[in-house]
């Protein structure tokens, strides 16, 4: 019982903790809505999103774009793989014609757009609560 | 291992049960812009983050000015903001600094840009911060005992259009249009609003007392790599209130001013640390004003007239340069900065009954400062923040005194662990505001007031629960020429203090609540005045709707001041974009007035009479906002 009540307590402080890394559940939950495979393989140039994202269970990073699905960049990489990218800046989504995602800013909030023509493309869709942001922009 | 596993099941199952609206939403409130950019060592800290002003629909910053501990949104007697408004004083708020995006915005004519942005429209701001009690020497150019900092909108996370328009109480309405968007390597933020806000009036001896005034207001912030520009443009027209009336009584007048504003930030080296700032400001002034007598009348020949007229023009130039190096040795990081201010007001013409003022007053004076900071890191929950500032000034404007120094020195700690955080801070300033430079122009030498402040903060966190008490006491040393000349004390105490507590019952639903006391010596009436106050706010969130309620109590001793200040909104959020609201501000009529002096003649005998009015109207409004 003891245990329990330490288990308990543990978890409170690790879901508070994890409020703080929304950032990584959004990420995958824009992953596995693309993806019907259990493991997405993903890569990205990124350490610092590596490492926010390195303990996700959906994900494998893989040594090169070639191995990957999808490509997670951020505007410090440009991996030259013929992949879909997922970005986070709205100038590099508009930009990119491998860009079939986007997870930026408006008006104050923050907000997913993926791009019909670009998923369509990639013979790409999404499932889930998510196909709510496909956008024909 | 076992219970690891069932953790972290647990956990999977804790995130999977939030939606993907819940988990954006959540993640905007974790990446508040205010938490990039509060400094607990700056002082005594107050955040009002973007999801405070927009869920308690705070359309103006003197919404966000009625539940602290130091002092409260007031106004003089021209019906301008001035929180420490002591009447008869014309501006009090000269400690009280305000910042656009880390740029003080300051007038020669009041020593501070409250007057200016004390009930602007919030439209462009992201978040503001409220620092009571003296700051580090490197944010204010001249001492202060307030500091309000507003941050404007970031570009990069207000992609698109966005529209907000709201309509009250006796007509008054609010519009305002705002774009951002990404041209290359060029980022941009545009804001346009204008506010026609209809106060109530009031009628003292057959004549009607006005302050309503009419914003347009026009903002560009742009982003070009390491460079940010701001510019923005006030015009501003407003009834004068109770005027310069000796008699409380106006009868007709205008104040209207335009204020511009160019204000740049660039940063060097690789690691950014070298900064240059810039600003440019301007305020052309008008002031029309017609009553029985006015208390400027300095001609006694103009107190056999039945009618006293000023007019008074003038411009108010503000030019500051600032370069600041940060350096890190070691567990230090020292800032040493350097800044030039020059502020004018010139171009000054007064007409008192049609004749040309023959000794126009003016002001000139020219601040270098030298500043430098060592916030040194004893160990990961202990800082020690040390600061020494020298002015040095040329008064143009001081007839025998145009060059003369004053210093600013700050020491604090800070102890931060596991939600316990205790902050002390000891500071010495010294004291020469543009009114006090004024009145000594007969003086051979410049006095300074000398201020002491000394504060503790100590905040316990515990899950959703926290409790801060917080003391503050100043000791201001007047000048020997005031003792000398007018018999007043040496020194003047006042002391400070409050307990606050915070409930978080979820993301969602907040309560925040203080009770405190402030004992002040009152520099005019020389009385000791106590100030009683409790604040209670609940914020929280159901469904689509966003529900407000705040309540503020005020009691000043000595006075009728003595008011609850309730207000209540409500927010429906139709779509992500569109969003329909309803609030209620000083809903009972009821929150603490102000106290405005005038004489009353009683034959040939006068006396000092007092007005009180509240400078929070009783304003219902319904509005709605559009994003797109």
């Amino acid at each position: 019982m003891k245990k329990l009540i330490f288990a308990l307590l543990f978890i409170t402080t690790i879901v508070q903790a994890e409020n703080s890394q929304w950032e990584k559940l959004i990420i995958e939950k824009i992953l596995t809505s693309l993806s019907h495979q259990p493991k997405v393989n993903v890569y990205t140039d990124d350490t610092k999103l590596k490492a926010k994202l390195a303990l996700e269970n959906h994900i494998h990073f893989t040594q090169s774009c070639v191995d990957a699905d999808f490509i997670l960049s951020t505007l410090s990489d440009k991996p030259k793989c013929n992949k879909p990218k997922i970005v986070f800046n709205y100038r590099e989504y508009l930009h990119s014609p491998k860009a079939i995602a986007v997870f930026f800013w408006q008006k104050g909030r923050p907000t997913i757009r993926f791009s019909s023509k670009r998923l369509h493309q990639f013979g790409l869709n999404v499932t889930g609560e998510l196909s709510k942001f496909v956008s024909s922009k | 291992m076992r219970y690891l596993l069932i953790i972290l099941l647990l956990f999977i199952d804790v995130a999977s049960a939030y939606n993907i609206d819940e988990m954006l939403d959540l993640y905007r409130k974790d990446n508040d812009l205010s938490k990039q950019t509060k400094n607990e060592s700056l002082g005594h800290l107050t955040i009002y983050t973007r999801d405070d002003i927009e869920r308690m629909q705070a359309y103006k910053l003197q919404d966000l000015l009625n539940s602290l501990r130091s002092f409260r949104y007031d106004e003089n007697s021209l019906g301008m903001p001035d929180t420490l408004h002591m009447d008869p004083l014309l501006y009090a708020s000269d400690v009280v600094k305000i910042f656009v995006n880390n740029h003080e915005i300051t007038s020669a004519f009041a020593g501070s840009g409250l007057f200016i942005y004390g009930n602007i429209d919030l439209g462009f701001v992201d978040h503001v911060e409220i620092y009571e009690g003296s700051t580090s020497t490197n944010v204010n150019s001249e001492p202060s005992m307030i500091t309000i900092k507003l941050y404007t909108k970031d570009p990069n996370r207000e992609l698109g259009a966005h529209l907000l328009g709201y309509i009250g109480s006796r007509a008054t309405n609010h519009e305002n249009v705002s774009y951002a968007g990404i041209d290359g390597d060029l980022e941009y933020f545009m804001y346009a609003s204008r506010t026609d806000t209809n106060r109530k009036e009031y009628t003292h001896e057959n004549h009607t007392l006005l302050r309503s005034y009419e914003d347009l207001h026009a903002l560009v912030t742009l982003k070009y790599n390491n460079i940010t520009l701001d510019a923005d443009v006030i015009k501003r027209t407003m009834d004068p209130f109770l005027s310069t009336s000796m008699f409380a009584t106006p009868k007709d007048g205008k104040i209207d001013y335009i204020y511009g504003r160019v204000s740049s930030d660039m940063t060097f080296l690789d690691d950014d640390s070298l900064k240059l700032s810039l600003s440019l400001m301007r305020i052309d002034g008008r002031l029309d004003l017609s009553m029985d007598k006015s208390r400027w009348s300095q001609k006694p020949s103009s107190l056999t007239l039945s009618q006293d007229h000023l007019e008074t023009k003038s411009l108010d130039d503000i030019y500051q340069i600032k370069v600041q190096k940060d350096f890190n040795y070691k567990n230090n990081n020292v800032i040493l900065g350097s800044e030039f201010i020059e502020k004018e007001l010139h171009g000054v013409k007064t007409y008192n009954n049609g004749i040309l003022s023959t000794d126009p007053e003016f002001v000139d004076n020219s601040i270098a400062s030298l500043y430098l900071q060592d916030d040194y890191l004893y160990s990961d929950i202990q800082l020690f923040t040390a600061s020494i500032k020298v002015n040095h000034y040329d008064s143009a404007s001081n007839r025998y005194a145009k060059i003369f120094h004053t210093t600013q020195a700050r020491l604090g700690y800070i102890y931060s662990s596991n939600g316990n955080i205790l902050k002390l801070f000891a500071s010495r300033m010294q004291l020469p505001t543009e009114q006090f430079v004024l009145a000594s122009t007969s003086q051979n030498e410049v006095d300074l007031l000398n201020i002491m402040d000394y504060s503790i903060e100590a905040t316990k966190s515990n899950n959703n629960h926290k409790i801060a008490l917080c003391f503050e006491y100043i000791q201001n040393q007047n000048p020997d020429s005031e003792v000398d000349i007018y018999d007043i004390d040496e020194y003047y105490n006042n002391y400070s203090g409050s307990l606050k507590y915070d409930y978080s019952y979820d993301d969602y639903n907040d309560l925040t609540s203080m009770i405190y006391m402030n004992r002040v010596h009152n520099y005019v009436s020389r009385d000791i005045d106590n100030i009683y106050g409790a604040n209670l706010k609940l914020l929280n969130s159901w469904h689509k709707f966003d529900i407000y309620n705040e309540l503020n109590y005020y009691k000043r001793s000595n006075s009728e001041i003595d008011g609850i200040n309730y207000n209540a909104g409500l927010r429906y959020k139709a779509t992500q974009a569109l969003i329909f609201s309803l609030k209620g501000t000083n809903i009972f009529d009821s929150a603490a007035k102000s106290e405005y002096k005038y004489v009353k003649m009683h034959g040939y005998i006068p006396s000092i009479e007092s007005l009180y009015y509240s400078p929070i109207d009783q304003l219902f409004s319904v509005g709605m906002e559009y994003s797109f």
